[in-house]
């Protein structure tokens, strides 16, 4: 069942709006500093509102694309928690399952197949999965975050 | 461990005066102010003056309460696990001033067991230490220009002294030492989040694996060893509009492969977005190599200070998590440490980009 208006995005913008508006201007020193800090983390929890399950999904299927298929033929150090979960992902309904722990899972696996040099052959593809993720995680933290760029370095 | 939190000025001028005198002669202690700093540690500003009215300007560095080096509990106490107390600190600060390293002269030092905690008394130099007014302001632009090669020259002559006039209580971290350190640092913050906290949750750092991965295939084995600052970068320099004036921050000094100091100032963290300087966001890297050649310094391979880069941002990224850590764990309450937890996804994203360039 659906809350009462306001939404929690909404409650979160009025909250930062009154910090950043009207209680900043009043505080100095430390204070100061841990007010636009508060202020920033409602940023933060707001864009994880908007952007977060979609993220989720999306490092899922990269996931899966990665290790679904084949990960039991690979069996370099496999977690085997993680790999009945992933089983359970493959093929059940995805809906069925708990993103979150789909998710653990499979990061468990990729963790460790990189550790182990598992992995070290399929680089190009590890590599655009792991910055796509990343990108997702900064568009939530810190969306101002450019990539690096060096000019004459 | 004292337990000497939040001790307010007349108190920290009462527990000092003592000192003072028996190591100055008869004196008297004035303007003594916290000077804002890091959360571990305390600076505090005074001047002593003596009884025919000379002044001497002066900085005490302190520990409140129990937070001097790490206990047997390793990085779950809070602490970097080779992180130096203060009385080592003061002793390794005597031995690279005695070097002829820009570094503030330190003249005395009190154990844990002092009312004051474990702390040192050193002189103060005049100038600037926040890196932002560094970068930014033109009084400092000269400075600016000659940084890099001022930071290759003092790095040589840090990483020559001879190790064998070092404080004994310096550990020894190798490459391998510090790959080992923060590997446990990584797998054992995410140990903890699964094992003790309500959310029950590891937490997995794939671009922290490829980092890890990148760095155990391309290690600089066969490095000398010697000093390393282990947190030389601005912020962590007093300058003046000519240049450096001193080092600060010896907490973090181990022995290793120097090549580390010259990696870790190259980081992004430390250019406070002025990306077009890689070095410190100030300079060159080719100014720092050759300050470094000219001052005595072993040849510089560039490959090695990247690898030290790549480690290095590797290393602020799991520091991040490390900050989240300690208000997650309940060491200390600071909303403001979770924050920095959400920050280390931007070393990832640089991570990826510098074992793709590499």
């Amino acid at each position: 069942m659906p809350q009462d208006r306001a939404t929690a995005d909404e409650l979160l913008a009025g909250v930062a709006a009154f910090l950043r508006d009207e209680v900043l201007p009043q505080l100095g020193g430390a204070s100061a500093y841990k007010c636009r800090v508060a202020a920033n983390i409602l940023a933060i929890v707001q864009r994880e509102l908007v952007l977060g399950s979609a993220a989720d999904r999306a490092e899922l299927a990269g996931l899966q694309a990665l290790l679904g298929n084949d990960s039991d033929a690979r069996g370099d150090a496999i977690d085997d928690i993680a790999v009945r979960m992933l089983q359970a992902l493959v093929g059940q309904d995805r809906d069925e399952c708990d993103t979150r722990a789909a998710l653990d899972a499979g990061n468990a696996e990729l963790c460790a197949q990189i550790r182990s040099g598992a992995l070290d052959d399929r680089r190009a593809e590890i590599f655009a999965h792991v910055r796509q993720t990343v990108r997702d995680k900064l568009a939530i933290a810190n969306p101002k975050y450019p990539a690096l760029r060096e000019h004459g370095g | 461990m004292n337990q000497a939190v939040d001790l307010d000025p007349a108190r920290v001028g009462e527990l000092l005066a003592p000192d003072v005198v028996r190591h100055f002669g008869p004196a008297t202690i004035e303007h003594l102010v916290r000077l804002s700093g890091g959360a571990s540690r305390e600076t505090w500003s005074f001047d002593v003056v003596g009884a025919d009215g000379s002044r001497r300007e002066l900085i005490l560095r302190r520990d409140p309460g129990d937070t001097g080096s790490a206990g047997p509990e390793g990085w779950r106490g809070g602490k970097t696990a080779y992180s130096l107390d203060r009385e080592t600190e003061a002793e390794l600060q005597r031995v690279v001033f005695e070097a002829g390293a820009p570094v503030a002269r330190v003249h005395f030092s009190l154990p844990a067991e002092h009312s004051l905690g474990g702390c040192y008394v050193m002189d103060r130099i005049a100038g600037e230490v926040l890196a932002p007014r560094i970068l930014r302001d033109d009084a400092f632009a000269g400075a600016r220009a000659t940084m890099a090669r001022q930071c290759g020259e003092i790095l040589a002559g840090l990483h020559a002294i001879d190790t064998t006039r070092l404080p004994a209580g310096l550990t020894r971290m190798p490459v391998r030492a510090l790959l080992a350190y923060y590997r446990d640092l990584l797998d054992g913050i995410s140990d903890f989040y699964r094992d003790q906290t309500p959310v029950a949750r590891p937490e997995y750092h794939p671009a922290f694996e490829l980092a890890f991965r990148w760095l155990e295939q391309h290690c600089p084995d066969a490095a000398p060893a010697g000093l390393v600052h282990g947190d030389f970068r601005n912020g962590n320099f007093v300058v003046g509009p000519e240049g450096i004036r001193a080092v600060l921050d010896w907490e973090l000094g181990h022995i290793g492969d120097g090549m580390e100091d010259l990696g870790w100032l190259c980081v992004r963290a430390w250019r406070f977005g002025q990306h077009q300087h890689p070095v410190g966001g100030f300079g060159r890297r080719e100014d720092l190599f050759a300050g470094y050649e000219a001052a005595g310094g072993r040849a510089v391979d560039p490959k090695a200070v990247h690898f030290w880069e790549v480690f290095g941002t590797l290393k602020w990224g799991i520091v991040c998590q490390f900050q989240a850590y300690k208000h997650l764990s309940g060491l200390i309450d600071s909303f403001e440490h979770m924050a920095i937890g959400r920050r280390a996804c931007e070393n990832e994203l640089d991570l990826l980009q510098l074992i793709e360039e590499a």
